[in-house]
């Protein structure tokens, strides 16, 4: 057989087994999952005017297939479930392969790919696919595409191919609203579903140490010791890194990897974070209700702290890197306000996501990074004080994901009307060791095949090997690459 | 499936197939749904729409107030028609049925309102 037909089985066969076929079986759980829209891709739905024809490529169960009335939307995925979904909420759609759309040409005004293309095995696929897409658009037509950034503030991924496992299916239902996989749509384009945030919010397990102990930092720090030495932790679950030559591939799921240094550095990275934490606390105590803007507030956005694909995704085994690299950045969890129980947070949350650089900062324990989506303007001054990562904290959209570390200790004493549980996938993460090994142990054995995109990567291969493309922008957001590119005008 | 999906539908993905646009339609269940009219949608869409393309598939699923061969500029302000327009592009509804390739004959099943359009591996 011509070696180019093997790579192309084996690109084939890749793509089956960790993206179709996990997309068809996960996807009855996405309609339990409520998301909302990137905000950045709501805006780019909402300035098309009226009357233009957009074509959602990769649209799964339909997430941005709501947004703006006045234009007309066809969703297009391979998965059939997915789109029976999104048929199910009234949306046109079909199923078709991004390979091959089965459109005239230059028909669309715009096409979104969003979370699609970094299912692509290969270059030449992933290439494929975005010319198709172009090929889709009338002459300054627009197309936004979101892959998936190999640089993440709170990960490192060793390759630029990997296998994140899902955990959608743990036993625990819960889970279901705290999935890394996003691709249900949100019932409404109006801002806010509190009630059903709050509910999932509420669902979410978050705490690593039980209720009502004592000190924070003595039951991290013993869990902290737990995980150093467990390397049990390190078995199956981790991220898993595909050699680029995509050898060895042979059904096998997952390539075992411990990396006990990276580990043992992440955990000292938090202890320190944790001391500078309470270094902090007398002097934020002041005013705790300025601290915590997002979590008392009814009229915001907790649906943004749930899982979201990306970045949360984006952390491959959350429940087993949590414990590993996710220490970063915790929050308090004010179940009980007086203990002051800190939660590990997923450290795939990414805190930075400037969008107007591409350059990546790590954020001091000052900064307070919040989402701007539906936060009403009021709100958003009073959040505006406290975001030191930009002055012009619109623009840069960054996403709260908790409290920065510093708030975060101070949380305790504060006395809020709403307990309101914000935090991170995993759903849960028990307390004590062996009972996190058992919890661990039942995870699914899904995974799906991810090639993260470097800086630059997306914009280099349009602008070289698309023709009659050009980029518009190229942003990071939230660990994600954000391409916008346009069809010329003269062909 | 609405007209207005199937007028950007080809089967130029087909190998070997250049003239895949338009696909016939074998309704098997078409149903009527009804949808807000607004003009200007309707008017803003129509240079978007090749109409004979239209006018063919509306006579398949068995339109019966029909649409004209053309539409020129002065008709766009004639409120009857942009509303016959509005319902055989948004309102009628295939649920079942086949779209079938102009050129090769082959046949994509629509069920449920979803058109597959997914190739087999020698068609591609």
């Amino acid at each position: 057989m011509p070696v180019q037909d093997v790579r192309k089985h084996r690109d084939l066969h890749l793509e089956r087994k960790h993206v179709y076929n996990v997309y068809d079986q996960i996807a009855p759980k996405f309609s339990e999952i409520s998301q909302k829209a990137w905000p950045n891709v709501r805006r780019f739905l909402k300035d098309l005017p009226p009357g233009s024809v957009v074509a959602d490529i990769g649209c799964g169960s339909g997430r941005y297939l709501h947004i703006n009335s006045k234009v007309s939307k066809i969703g297009v995925d391979i998965c059939t479930p997915l789109v029976e979904g999104a048929r199910n909420k009234g949306h046109e759609v079909l199923v078709a392969d991004n390979l091959t759309l089965p459109f005239r040409d230059g028909a669309f005004d715009a096409v979104i790919s969003i979370g699609v293309i970094h299912h692509f095995s290969s270059q030449s696929r992933r290439l494929q696919a975005v010319k198709e897409m172009c090929r889709l658009l009338r002459p300054g037509g627009q197309i936004m595409i979101y892959v998936w950034a190999f640089e993440q503030k709170h990960r490192k991924f060793k390759a630029q191919d990997v296998l994140i496992p899902w955990h959608g299916n743990q036993s625990n239902k819960r889970s279901g609203s705290l999935d890394l996989s996003s691709n249900a749509s949100s019932d409404s384009e109006s801002s806010i579903d509190t009630e059903d945030s709050r509910k999932s919010i509420q669902n979410l397990n978050r705490t690593l140490s039980d209720p009502g102990t004592e000190h924070d930092e003595t039951q991290l720090q013993a869990y902290l010791r737990t995980v150093t030495q467990g390397s049990q932790f390190t078995q199956k679950h981790r991220c898993n890194t595909l050699p680029s030559s995509l050898e060895g591939l042979s059904g096998e799921e997952s390539h075992d990897e411990t990396m006990p240094s990276v580990l043992a550095a992440e955990c000292r990275k938090f202890e320190a974070s944790l001391k500078a934490m309470s270094s902090r606390k007398s002097s934020k105590m002041k005013k705790p209700k300025l601290e915590m803007p997002l979590c008392e507030s009814e009229d915001v956005d907790v649906s943004d702290f749930a899982v979201r694909e990306f970045p949360m995704s984006s952390c491959p085994n959350y429940r087993k890197e949590i414990t590993s690299e996710d220490s970063e950045e915790v929050f308090l969890s004010n179940e009980s306000p007086d203990t002051g129980v800190i939660c590990m947070k997923d450290k795939a949350s990414d805190f930075h996501g400037h969008q107007t650089s591409t350059k990546l900062s790590r954020p001091n324990g000052a900064q307070l990074k919040h989402s701007m989506s539906d936060i009403s303007p009021s709100k958003l001054q009073s959040l505006k004080r406290f975001d030191h990562m930009s002055t012009d904290s619109l623009k840069t959209r960054t996403q709260v994901i908790g409290m920065s570390r510093q708030h975060s200790h101070s949380l305790p004493t504060v006395n809020l009307t709403e307990p309101v549980q914000v935090s991170y996938p995993p759903a849960s993460v028990p307390s004590s060791p062996a009972i996190r090994n058992e919890f661990f142990k039942n995870s699914t054995e899904l995974s799906r095949f991810y090639h993260v995109f470097k800086d630059g990567e997306l914009s280099k291969l349009i602008s070289k090997q698309v023709p009659n493309v050009r980029i518009v922008s190229s942003t990071y957001d939230h660990a994600n690459w954000c391409i916008v590119a346009e069809k010329c005008l003269t062909s | 499936m609405k007209l207005l999906t199937h007028n950007f539908l080809t089967s130029n993905i087909i190998k070997g197939v250049k003239n895949g646009y338009p696909l016939s339609i074998l309704p098997g269940k078409v149903e009527m749904k009804e949808v807000d009219f607004n003009p200007e949608f309707i008017t803003r869409m129509l240079p978007k729409i090749e109409w004979s393309a239209l006018q063919k598939a509306a006579k398949e699923c068995g339109f019966e107030e029909g649409l004209p061969d053309t539409v020129g500029e002065e008709q766009l302000g004639d409120t009857d028609l942009l509303k016959r327009v509005h319902k055989a592009l948004l309102e009628i509804e295939v649920v079942e049925g086949k779209l079938v390739c102009p050129e090769s004959g082959r046949e994509f099943p629509i069920n449920n309102g979803i058109p597959n359009m997914l190739l087999n591996e020698d068609e591609v």
